[in-house]
Formats: structure tokens, sequence, C-alpha cells
């Protein structure tokens, strides 16, 4: 409540009312706003799933999906991974070479950080920047120019021809390149550990297989079909809610992008906060 | 036989139809006219099932399908071919892959050397044989929306919307599609819906014509009680003058 207070004139207390009222509606207007985008990805979602399992399947197009998220993006997993490999183990190698006068376990903290962590995250992330960024792109420029609205008329359901595909090509393709850049990661530092830091290969080799458990791999895994899932809905649903030509197809773009990236970092604190709980990893 | 009833639709706080009344019947050709962006459009978008009406409903057969459920939606479209204002070519297909979509899609066909012959055939209708192999982005604009008229009628379908079609097209071409759209009426007792702002394309084609003006039809008759209409709205619009009840802010 507000009373009057001495000093303080009847416009000032209008003014502040005022600016009250617009915090309310600002405030209100994003809550309805944000609430409206998860119902509908929600509703996209549950339409996936519905359509995924509904026959004939489209192997022609799935296939080239899984092309274009798997095989197209294997030189840019490659060069992150190696290159996240070695320096990892630079780093682990200097660190334990300070403290303890010889670089020790360096093979368990790049097997495990790739195997847990940077294998899942980093593979995610580049595959939401090279992939979800063409699929918005590609379903954006169709909605605005009224190629999904064709799809409808020509009786053909607009998710089952062009979100299916795409959906399964990213929960497929995003584990199986995890796989792919968690074994170059090592593999890049083994490199350095063996050639830079003169490490024996079988310690490197043990330091990882001593260690690391089934469920550690599992960790990464499940982490991974999870992110494959964030950046198949945030791109297919923001290409499917484009509007406003050129300019909406790249403000599109760019926010599927960026809601992806941020997405994944914060569902993985999560994540793994609940994978650790029921004691997987 | 289509019919909308008191349909009202809005875009954030823009009303663009307010309680809209339509019967199309069965078999004839019906234009609407009207200022761009005056919401004729979208009044197609929700005859196909495109759009839903906030208020009001679309009967399309006596089947109400702004309440239906998307399955049973999407066999209701099966009865539509729709020409798109910019021909919404799909551009990762070449014309003959756009054309035979539907037939595809619906199972309509399963004979390729059928399927083909289709495609063959619709192409011959608008005027543009030999070009199966040429990508979307290859064609004109004129084209393109040729072989969007082409995919809309290669399904046989009972009812087809026209969206411009002669818009962006040459004159001459322009007549021929008004022969394709009575064509389609006479041979195959297609029911058409034609949105256009070319008078001589309206006069020609139509059975009945609709002045759409202010979210509401304004007028409907044939071509002769338009040409002749005492509405001054309806009057100024066929006559195509900026002086008059409509002036060029209002864009109805």
């Amino acid at each position: 409540m507000h009373k009057h207070l001495p000093g303080e004139s009847i416009e000032q207390k209008i003014e502040e009312r005022i600016e009250e009222g617009r915090f309310i509606k600002f405030l209100g207007k994003n809550v309805v706003g944000i609430a409206d985008h998860i119902g509908k990805l929600v509703m996209l979602f549950l339409q996936i799933i519905f359509w995924t399992f509904r026959r004939p399947y489209d192997y022609k197009n799935i296939n080239k999906q899984m092309n274009e998220v798997g095989v197209n993006s294997l030189v840019v997993a490659s060069l992150t991974s190696v290159s996240v490999g070695m320096v990892l183990a630079l780093q682990m190698g200097a660190a334990s070479k300070n403290i303890l006068g010889e670089p020790l376990y360096v093979g368990t903290a790049v097997g495990f950080s790739m195997v847990k962590e940077l294998g899942p995250v980093l593979t995610s992330i580049v595959i939401a920047g090279r992939v979800g960024a063409a699929i918005t792109a590609e379903l954006g420029t169709m909605r605005v120019t009224e190629q999904i609205d064709a799809l409808y008329t020509l009786g053909a359901n607009p998710v089952k021809y062009l979100v299916v595909p795409r959906f399964l090509a990213c929960i497929v393709m995003v584990p199986i390149l995890t796989i792919y850049s968690n074994i170059l990661g090592i593999l890049g530092g083994f490199f350095v550990s063996v050639y830079k830091m003169a490490i024996p290969s079988t310690r490197y080799y043990h330091d990882i297989v001593d260690f690391m458990r089934g469920k550690d791999i599992m960790h990464g895994l499940i982490k991974c079909v999870v992110f494959g899932i964030i950046i198949a809905l945030i791109s297919c649903y923001k290409g499917f809610t484009t509007e406003g030509g050129a300019e909406g197809v790249g403000k599109a773009t760019t926010q599927s992008v960026v809601i992806s990236m941020v997405l994944i970092l914060v569902v993985d604190t999560f994540l793994t906060n609940i994978l650790q709980f029921v004691g997987i990893g | 036989m289509i019919k909308l009833t008191g349909v009202y639709k809005k875009f954030n706080s823009q009303e663009v139809l307010r309680g809209l009344d339509l019967t199309i019947n069965a078999g004839e050709t019906m234009v609407i006219i009207g200022r761009s962006g005056c919401g004729k459009s979208v009044t197609l978008k929700h005859i196909v099932g495109l759009m839903k009406p906030d208020k009001g409903s679309v009967e399309v057969d006596d089947v109400n399908i702004s309440t239906l459920p998307p399955l049973e939606l999407q066999s209701i479209q099966k009865k539509f071919g729709f020409l798109f204002q910019g021909a919404a070519l799909f551009d990762s297909m070449n014309v003959s892959d756009n054309i035979s979509f539907g037939l595809r899609t619906q199972h309509l066909m399963n004979d390729e050397k059928q399927i083909q012959e289709r495609v063959t055939e619709c192409l011959r209708l608008v005027g543009l044989e030999g070009i199966e192999r040429t990508m979307p982005s290859e064609l004109s604009g004129g084209m393109r929306k040729r072989v969007g008229l082409a995919r809309a009628i290669a399904a046989k379908p009972q009812y087809i919307l026209y969206d411009e079609p002669t818009t962006g097209v040459d004159p001459i071409m322009s007549d021929a599609v008004n022969d394709l759209i009575i064509n389609m009426k006479e041979k195959l007792g297609v029911t058409s819906i034609v949105v256009t702002h070319d008078m001589t394309s309206a006069y020609t084609v139509a059975d009945r014509i609709a002045m759409m003006y202010h979210g509401v039809i304004q007028q409907v008759g044939t071509p002769d009680e338009i040409k002749n209409t005492a509405d001054p709205v309806v009057k100024q619009f066929v006559a195509g003058t900026a002086k008059g009840p409509i002036t060029l802010e209002d864009r109805g």
C-alpha cells in the first residue's frame, strides 16, 4: 500500500502507479508468451511421437537427413573433439606435473571429461550450430513461401513429412557422432600424452579402462539423446513458426541456434544431477 | 457445397474477417474480389482448413471443418486443389516431382508410367510441355504460377481454389488460364473459387462474384449484377477509380 508521504505530490504517485502497471503488463506478457511457446513445443513433440510410429516410413527422406546430420558433420566434429582432447591432455599434464612432479592420470581426466561431458555437450553444440540453423532456415523459408501450407493441401502432413525425418536423424546421429567424438578426443589426448609428455601408452590406456565403467558411458549417451531431441524440437518449432519474410527467417535461425545452445548447457546441469542421483555415472 | 457462416478472424489486434457469410454452390465458379489485404486469401485458407476461425463455422459438404480433428481434416483437404499466390512450389524437387507430389502422397496412382502421363497432361494444359526436369528456381514468376496450377489440378480435385491466378502472368497466358478455369468446370464439374483483382478475368470466369470489404461480403451477384451495381463501394472498385467511398488508406 502506498501512503501519501509528505513531500510526495499526487503527480509522482500517479507516475509510480503507471510504472507499476507497465511493469505488471510487461511481466504478464512475457510469462504468457513463454507459457504459450512451451505449450506449443509440447504439442509439437506429441505430434512427432504420433507420426513417428505411423506407417509408411519415408526411408529416402530419413536417409537423406541422416546423411545431412551425421555424415556431413564428421569433419567439424572431428576437428572439435581432437582439439579438445589434446588441450585436455596438455592442461591435465601440466597441472599434475606442477602439483605432483610428474604428469599423472592424464588418460583418466581426458577419458572421463570426454565421455561424460565434453563429448556430448560439444558435439551437440556443434550440431546445433550446423544442423539446427540449416533446419530452421529451410523450414522457415518453406513457411514464409507457403510451401508448408501447400503440403497440407496436397495431403501430406508437414510434421510427418518434414519434422519426423529430421527428428529421427538427430536422435540417432547425435549419439553416434558423440561416440565418434569421444574416440577421437581420447586419441588426441593419447598423442599428446605419449609424444609430448612421454607417458607410456599402456599407462594412458590403463588410466582409462581401469576406472571407466559401463554406466559412465551410458551417462554420456543418455545426455546426447536428450540434446538431440532439443536440437530437433527447437529448430523445427522455430522454422514452423517463422513469419515475416527473409528477415523473419534470419531472426528465427539466430534464435533457434541460441536457444538450442543455451538449453543444452542448462539441461546438462540438471541432467547430470539427476543421472548422478539415480546412480548412472 | 461450401458454406461460411459468421466467420471472425483476428491477427494480433487486426480484425480481418468480421462475421463473413458466403455460400458457394456445387459446380459454380465463385470469384472473390476486393482490395489487397482485405482478407481474400485468409478466406481461402479458412475454406481449405489451413486456418481456423475465431468464431463462426466453415462447412464443406455439410461437414463443419473448423472443429475437425487433424486426421479427418486431412481427408477433407484431399478434395481441394490450391493454387497459392506465390505458387509455393517445393524448391527441393523438380517440376515433375512437384506436380506428382499429391498423386503419390494420396496414393491415387501407383504406376510410375501413369504418373508421368498425368504430369505431362497437366503441363500441356498449362502450356508448359517439356520442362519436367527443370527446378523451380530456374523458372520465371509466370511459369512458376502455371506449374503451381498444374500441381493443383493433378489429383483431379472436387474443389479448386485459385489465389490470384492471373497476377504476374502475361495477358495471353492470362486468357489461357481463364479458359482453363472454365474448362475445369465444364469438363470435370469442378467447383472453383477464384480470388483476384483482375476484373477482366473475374467477368470471364465467374458464375457469381462476391466483393469483400471490411471483413464481410459487401455484395454477391452475377457478373452483370456486379457490373450494373448501385452499391457505391462495389461500383468504385469495379470501375477502378481512386475517388469514392473507398479511400486509398482504407484497405477494406
